[in-house]
């Protein structure tokens, strides 16, 4: 008899694996899955676009290039709460206290699922008590491979001709080009993998225009470049893996009310693999936010070095797994004006067990504790499934110091000043220096041709680490005075989202999904920071022939609220808000494979109905938007 | 509201048609363009002589096209004259009148290109701007023959600059169409 050729099947038993992994995981409530067909299908060219996709997931831009996330219940102003994981490693981006998934060294195509995790849950031996966002890329094919991506986009509503007459305005924001590539080669036991990305964002907008142009020096235009690389080498259960990017920023700084101009260079090398039951990860990370040479005396630097281990050990049982494991970190820090090196260590130790209890009950737990710089804390994580109605309870609990987080709230306490000429020094208000959070979450889904899900949720916040604005107008540089308080403080929120999920015919699937937050007790910062309370999204797909689809989803953004911006709202209206109407949206994307499945087209257009459309008070003005992708795709067995 | 009943009325009008398989043959259009509309672009600019050259093949439902058009708008006041280039893709339906003749509405998508003589129109120094067209179209066309035949269509075009661009154009020209080879199929499929 003829053996069968295991090697050549690595791949497709892979490529299975993980789309059983992604039905699965699309099956939970608490967690939305997006496959690498999902992402062409809605036209993605960057990794942001996923937040268009995202359900529970609130998000905010001035420049519409970095989104400040975070599943709603959560605020964006503790965003860093939420976690970056690619292939279960926990990946730090963060600058001026943003993380902006667009600085990921990772090409588009090289990503196989996104996960969108609005609950707690545990990734790599971590508990994310704020929810995550989880990449998994895809495999190396056995043989040679290439893949690469191109996006562009045009926003309408430049002048055009007009502009030569009495009637032109000025022009408004333009996307990409975005190019991303990736060359890989791989056999039985290894893959060698390079990518590179260019990214290229334009922000015209008159309401950001106004405020760079009395700061940047040379530059014609304001305008996000971003160049990245990343190389992995995998040998046998052990893979390396080098990334740099450098992105030529306009990060908008709520502390200063103002884009800084900075060049943000992140660079880490990552190690791990697994050997027997035992695995390891390590990585050492630089990330330096500095600042470019400006007519405003504006200064932001921040340097910082990591190094970070994590070692666990994995058993197997019949009906249960355990893991242990022991994870440290060292930071390097340079904030400025602080010149003196700051050092932070951090470490952990903790115990997972997953459980069949019965043939009903499924049980994940986990407990962890820790050493923050000095101070002890801990987490615990457990969830209870009750199997034959699909019922889960989840319960997460996190009492840790503010170092734990090392956050730009953190940060400010320990003497980070980023500073402009209006700027004010950061009152620091917050003196319990340890936060508690416990959440409970509850779950039901229904697992039929007509798929129904429903979660609710309650989290309670205790010195809770929230920084507050005050932004006062500045009719000089249409920009703002800020004056900024850290504050410990408490609250207490209900949340609930339901999803409905149907096929309309043999063509047609539609979904439907809402989510909604309440905040039941707190103060008023805390009740101020829930900017957004009602998320909600209608999507079709028309599948007339599986070699073309038309995707078309109207998403609903309920108002927003930002008292913080309401005296430069009341001086100059122009340029600021303080309350952003409910929004609907619609996008829209035709996708056509061509050359077998080599060429992926698709265009889309976004905000189709050309709703003006504002997500933040000081930022930029949404039109409709035409966005084209171009995907490549050559495999070679060798 | 309306493009979305147009999309529907096409679809309906689609489902009922479908007759050839998709990407079985292709049809080339050379057609001369005129801008025919009157309004406050006009005023500033005279519109000159155009062509436009299209590709159009059977869908899986409906037809496919691409194709692009070049237009010339000279300077009627002291602003720079103009060239426009608008390239799309579309889709259509093809009704029957007779075996002969046959009526084509459709909706395209496109960009349209303008270059600028001698001016440069953007912050960055670059004479040349481009935005998004959205448009809607009927042609009619006569079969001369198996193969050739005389087409011609008119345009209504939403150019999304601010204020908005409106114009219309009508073509009218010739059509060849000849079958799609294997390759050319099983790349388009």
């Amino acid at each position: 008899m003829r053996r069968l050729p295991c090697g050549k099947l690595r791949p497709l038993v892979a490529a299975l694996i993980l789309l059983a992994n992604a039905t699965a995981a699309s099956a939970q409530p608490g967690v939305q899955t997006l496959t690498s067909d999902d992402l062409a299908r809605a036209g993605i060219t960057r990794l942001s676009d996923i937040f268009a996709l995202a359900g529970t997931w609130s998000t905010f831009s001035t420049e519409d290039y970095h989104w400040d996330a975070a599943p709603l219940g959560v605020t964006w102003e503790t965003s860093s709460a939420w976690k970056l994981f690619v292939d279960e490693s926990p990946v730090d981006l963060r600058a001026l206290g943003r993380q902006s998934i667009n600085g990921l060294p990772l090409s588009l195509s090289e990503v196989c699922t996104v996960q969108l995790h609005t609950l707690p849950v545990i990734i790599g031996g971590l508990i994310a008590a704020a929810g995550a966002i989880h990449l998994q890329t895809c495999p190396v094919t056995h043989g040679l491979s290439a893949r690469g991506v191109l996006g562009v986009g045009n926003e309408t509503g430049d002048p055009g001709p007009w502009r030569y007459t009495d009637f032109g305005g000025p022009n408004v924001d333009r996307t990409g080009p975005t190019i991303q590539g990736v060359i890989a080669g791989g056999g039985r036991n290894w893959h060698l993998r390079a990518q590179a990305i260019l990214d290229e964002h334009h922000a015209t907008d008159p309401r950001i225009r106004t405020r760079v142009r009395t700061l940047y020096v040379g530059e014609k235009d304001a305008r996000i470049f971003l160049r990245a690389g990343r190389a992995s080498f995998r040998l046998g259960t052990h893979t390396i893996t080098g990334a740099a990017a450098r992105t030529e920023d306009l990060r908008y700084s709520e502390t200063l009310g103002l884009e800084a101009p900075v060049n943000h260079e992140t660079a880490y090398v990552r190690a791990n693999g697994t050997w027997r039951k035992m695995g390891y990860r390590l990585s050492g990370m630089q990330s330096n936010v500095l600042t470019r040479r400006n007519l405003g005396s504006v200064n932001v630097d921040f340097e910082q070095n990591a190094l970070r281990a994590h070692l666990y050990g994995r058993f197997t049982g019949n009906r249960a797994q355990a893991e242990f494991g022991i994870r440290g970190a060292y930071l390097r820090t340079i904030p400025f004006p602080v010149h003196n090196v700051q050092m932070l260590t951090l470490g952990s130790v903790y115990g997972q067990l997953d459980a069949l209890l019965g043939r009903w009950v499924k049980l994940v737990t986990m407990g962890s504790f820790s050493i923050d710089g000095r101070a002890p804390g801990y987490s615990a994580f457990g969830s209870l499934g009750f199997l034959p109605a699909d019922v889960r309870l989840t319960i997460a609990m996190n009492d840790r110091s503010y170092a734990g987080q090392h956050d730009l709230a953190y940060w400010l306490t320990q003497g980070y000043q980023p500073t402009s000429p209006g700027s004010l020094p950061v009152e620091l208000q917050a003196s319990d220096k340890r936060e508690q959070v416990l959440s409970a979450d509850l779950s039901w889904h229904r697992r039929r041709d007509i798929e129904l899900s429903f979660t609710g949720g309650f989290r309670r916040h205790r010195g809770y680490p929230l920084l507050s604005y005050a932004a006062i107008y500045d009719s000089l540089t249409t920009g703002l005075k800020v004056a900024t308080t850290a504050r410990s403080i408490a609250g207490n929120t209900l949340r609930g989202e339901a999803e409905l999920r149907m096929p309309l015919g043999h063509y047609v699937t539609a979904a439907v999904h809402a989510a909604y937050a309440y905040i039941m007790a707190g103060q008023h910062e805390y009740r101020a920071a829930w900017h957004q309370r009602v998320l909600a999204y209608a999507q079709v797909d028309f599948a007339p022939n599986p070699r073309f689809t038309l995707h078309a989803r109207a998403r609903y953004r309920g108002v927003s609220n930002w008292p913080d911006y309401s005296a430069a709202a009341q001086a100059a209206p122009e340029h600021y808000a303080f309350r952003m109407p409910a929004a609907v949206l619609v996008d829209l994307t035709a996708q056509k494979r061509l050359w077998g499945e080599r060429l992926r087209l698709s265009a889309t257009l976004r905000n189709l109905a050309d709703h003006s459309h504002i997500s933040h008070p000081a930022g930029s003005r949404t039109r409709l938007l035409f966005q084209i992708r171009i995907q490549y795709r050559f495999e070679a067995v060798i | 509201m309306r493009p979305v009943l147009l999309v529907l009325c096409l679809l309906a009008g689609a489902l009922q048609v479908q007759a050839q398989a998709p990407f079985s043959t292709l049809e080339f259009q050379v057609l001369t363009t005129s801008n025919v509309n009157r309004n406050l672009l006009h005023e500033y600019w005279r519109p000159g002589r155009g062509g436009t050259i299209t590709l159009a093949t059977p869908f899986y439902w409906g037809i496919t096209e691409t194709g692009a058009t070049i237009h010339r708008y000279n300077a009627a006041r002291d602003v720079p004259g103009f060239g426009a280039f608008w390239v799309f893709a579309g889709w259509s339906v093809d009704w029957r009148l007779k075996s002969t003749i046959a009526v084509r509405p459709g909706l395209r998508l496109g960009n349209y290109r303008m270059s600028f003589d001698g001016a440069e129109t953007t912050f960055a120094g670059v004479s040349t701007e481009s935005d998004l067209v959205l448009s809607g179209g009927v042609a009619i066309s006569a079969a001369i023959g198996p193969t050739w035949g005389v087409s011609a269509r008119a345009d209504y075009l939403r150019v999304h600059t601010t204020p908005l661009l409106r114009l219309w154009y009508v073509s009218g020209g010739l059509a060849v169409r000849i079958p799609a080879g294997r390759r050319l199929r099983a790349l388009l499929e």
